[in-house]
């Protein structure tokens, strides 16, 4: 899983900072591709417990029915995966862009369209983080709470923000990695999954 | 506002052209037409909206989905639906050909993903058919066809998403598409006998022997197919068992795939970590696409332009058919550059309010939109199952696209019998939810 194997390995033509930087984003990237990954599990773990319950209410008496907070939590751990994953979903080559001009186009244009979504790709990535941070940081400063639980909504609201800042730092090294022509995604990454060939 | 709406469609079809990711193409669509047109405070509302959908209980069901098909793409699955459906099906003209279309079914009755389906299902029956000789022409183009029946066959992840942005109940969605999916398996089937009757060299002749088995061996394949029953239970029976929810069924369904895998003893931890990391990398792409098209359409919604496009279609008078007939050609275009859930996306919110305005139900719809995108799945240059096929066999898209075509062609067919017998969609739903 290291960014110095496969086809995309970095080319001596890369500054060291900006190798350095890149290897930072891939860490921080894996790193809340697992939490991601922990998020899935827990998910996966309530909803189970929540079926196990019912059932088992449906047979003894006087047992609870279901977990109060099954719904409201799985549905927090749901948003915290979908933007844990998204920086090495990006580093992957795995979020979806339609690749006609990309790929089908002169090597030199599409360089330059490379360039140009990277560019307002980060701009979105930035704003996302930017905007999601500071409604987090809203959240806990007015302590606004969740109808249901009461849960601080600033809990649920933090990871999406994690999330939003590491694609953005994803993205800015992506940014980079077209400035200098460096390779912009490891397919190292890359999971075969059922969704891919 | 005929000016906000050309910026939309230019801004929205530069950007993706380019190259941007869709979700992060379609909200800088939003942020551009919120800034030039209107001073809504974009930067306080888009997070309030991904929080709202990124965090939907609806919604829930898709990564468990999601996790599931990594389960099950790691399995036997394959080899024991081949053996378990090969003497059935090789009763019928055109053999063992339908042992793709009829894999394909189940297995859609356990996968919400048609790329999903193609593989799993793909892996065992085209070495299978094409070592006995088979054409590849119609083994290819069966299987291809046929793997699209994994978004229609409930559970489907596309039914999610479509139920999520439309505000429609998935469990509806779902049960609605049973009818339809079967019959549209049973086309394919017939087309696969009435082909290899007009062309009986695409079958080899030895595949005649398949007639005379006895039947005690073919009563005892079918136990082969237990594991596939069994998931089939988990997912679909925890459903209509009144036992559970979508989302829940999803639940069950994934520890039922784990345990098959489990007893296949094709589980362990490097698996586990596969599984782990292709689903939440799989999740964050729909997440992504997901995200976006909220804030367009919700952005698109403050703007007014889904009223206005609807009060311009229903002033060109269009009769509900052609109205369906235009989208569909949309649909179709479209889908050669887009694959489903972005086409879903980018299209739904200006989409939806016109169809509902035109009278049409919103489950119907759904349905409609479903076997569109699972002909998105199968138009090139973009089409996730022929990439798929390709994967396997090394075939030429163009190749791919040939053999392909029938199947189109009923498809299509197939969603103009769905405008002319809305029945077929709203039959089940109705007779068993009410």
């Amino acid at each position: 899983m290291s960014t110095s194997t496969g086809p995309d390995a970095p080319t001596t033509t890369m500054p060291r900072a900006v190798d350095a930087f890149q290897r930072f984003a891939d860490g921080l990237a894996l790193a809340t591709t697992y939490l991601a990954a922990a998020c899935l599990f827990a998910l996966t773990l309530l909803v189970i417990a929540e079926v196990a319950l019912g059932a088992l209410g449906r047979l003894f008496n006087g047992l609870p029915r279901d977990i109060p907070i099954a719904w409201e939590y799985s549905a927090y751990l749901m948003g915290a995966a979908f933007m844990l994953g998204s920086g090495l979903t990006l580093r992957a080559g795995m979020h979806v862009r339609v690749e006609l001009l990309l790929k089908g186009g002169k090597a030199r244009l599409a360089r330059q369209y490379e360039f140009l979504s990277s560019l307002i790709g980060f701009f979105v990535c930035a704003l996302l983080a930017w905007t999601f941070t500071t409604f987090a940081i809203r959240s806990f400063l007015s302590n606004q709470v969740s109808q249901d639980s009461f849960t601080p909504l600033w809990i649920p609201q933090a990871p999406l923000a994690l999330g939003a800042i590491v694609l953005a730092v994803e993205m800015f090294a992506r940014l980079l990695a077209c400035l200098f022509g460096g390779p912009t995604e490891n397919p190292a990454f890359r999971v075969s999954t059922s969704t891919t060939e | 506002m005929s000016l906000i709406l050309g910026s939309l469609f230019a801004i929205l079809f530069g950007i993706l052209a380019v190259g941007v990711w869709i979700g992060f193409g379609l909200i800088a669509t939003a942020l551009a037409l919120a800034y030039a047109f209107s001073d809504i405070p974009v930067t306080r509302l888009i997070p309030q909206y991904a929080f709202n959908i990124l965090t939907s209980s609806d919604l829930v069901a898709l990564p468990l989905f999601v996790l599931m098909g990594e389960f099950l793409f790691r399995t036997q699955l394959s080899r024991s639906l081949f053996n378990g459906l090969a003497p059935w099906a090789g009763l019928l003209p055109g053999r063992l050909l339908h042992v793709n279309v009829i894999g394909c079914s189940i297995f859609a009755a356990i996968s919400g993903s048609s790329a999903a389906t193609t593989q799993v299902v793909g892996r065992m029956t085209l070495n299978e058919l094409l070592r006995r000789g088979y054409s590849p022409d119609i083994a290819v183009g069966s299987l291809a066809g046929a793997g699209t029946l994994g978004f229609l066959i409930p559970p489907s992840t596309v039914m999610i998403i479509y139920g999520v942005l439309a505000q429609e109940s998935v469990l509806r969605l779902f049960t609605a598409g049973f009818i339809p999916g079967i019959l549209l398996a049973s086309c394919f089937m017939g087309w696969i006998m009435i082909h290899t009757t007009i062309r009986p060299d695409l079958v080899p002749e030895s595949e005649r022997a398949l007639r005379h088995m006895p039947f005690s061996a073919r009563v005892a394949a079918l136990k082969e197919l237990a594991p596939a029953l069994f998931l089939i239970l988990c997912v679909l029976g925890s459903m209509y068992g009144g036992l559970a929810t979508p989302t829940e069924a999803a639940a069950v369904g994934t520890i039922g795939a784990m345990a098959v895998s489990a007893w296949q003893k094709s589980l362990n931890w490097k698996v586990m970590h596969e599984v782990a990391l292709g689903s939440v990398q799989t999740c964050s792409m729909m997440g992504l696409i997901i995200l976006g098209a909220t804030v367009l359409g919700n952005i698109t919604a403050v703007l007014g332009i889904p009223d206005y496009v609807a009060k311009v279609v229903s002033g060109w008078e269009l009769s509900p058919f052609m109205l369906i007939m235009c989208l569909l050609l949309l649909y179709l275009i479209l889908g050669t550059a887009l694959e489903g859930f972005s086409m879903i996306a980018t299209t739904l919110p200006v989409v939806l309010p016109l169809i509902t305005a035109a009278g049409f139900d919103k489950v119907w719809f759904g349905i409609f939109i479903v076997v569109v995108v699972e002909m998105a799945q199968i138009t090139p240059p973009v089409a996730f199952n022929l990439s798929v096929i390709q994967s396997m066999t090394g075939h030429s898209t163009s190749y791919l696209t040939w053999v392909t075509f029938p199947y189109l062609v009923i498809m299509a067919l197939f969603v103009v019998l769905l405008v002319v017998f809305p029945g077929i969609v709203s039959f089940l739903p109705n007779l068993l939810l009410g």
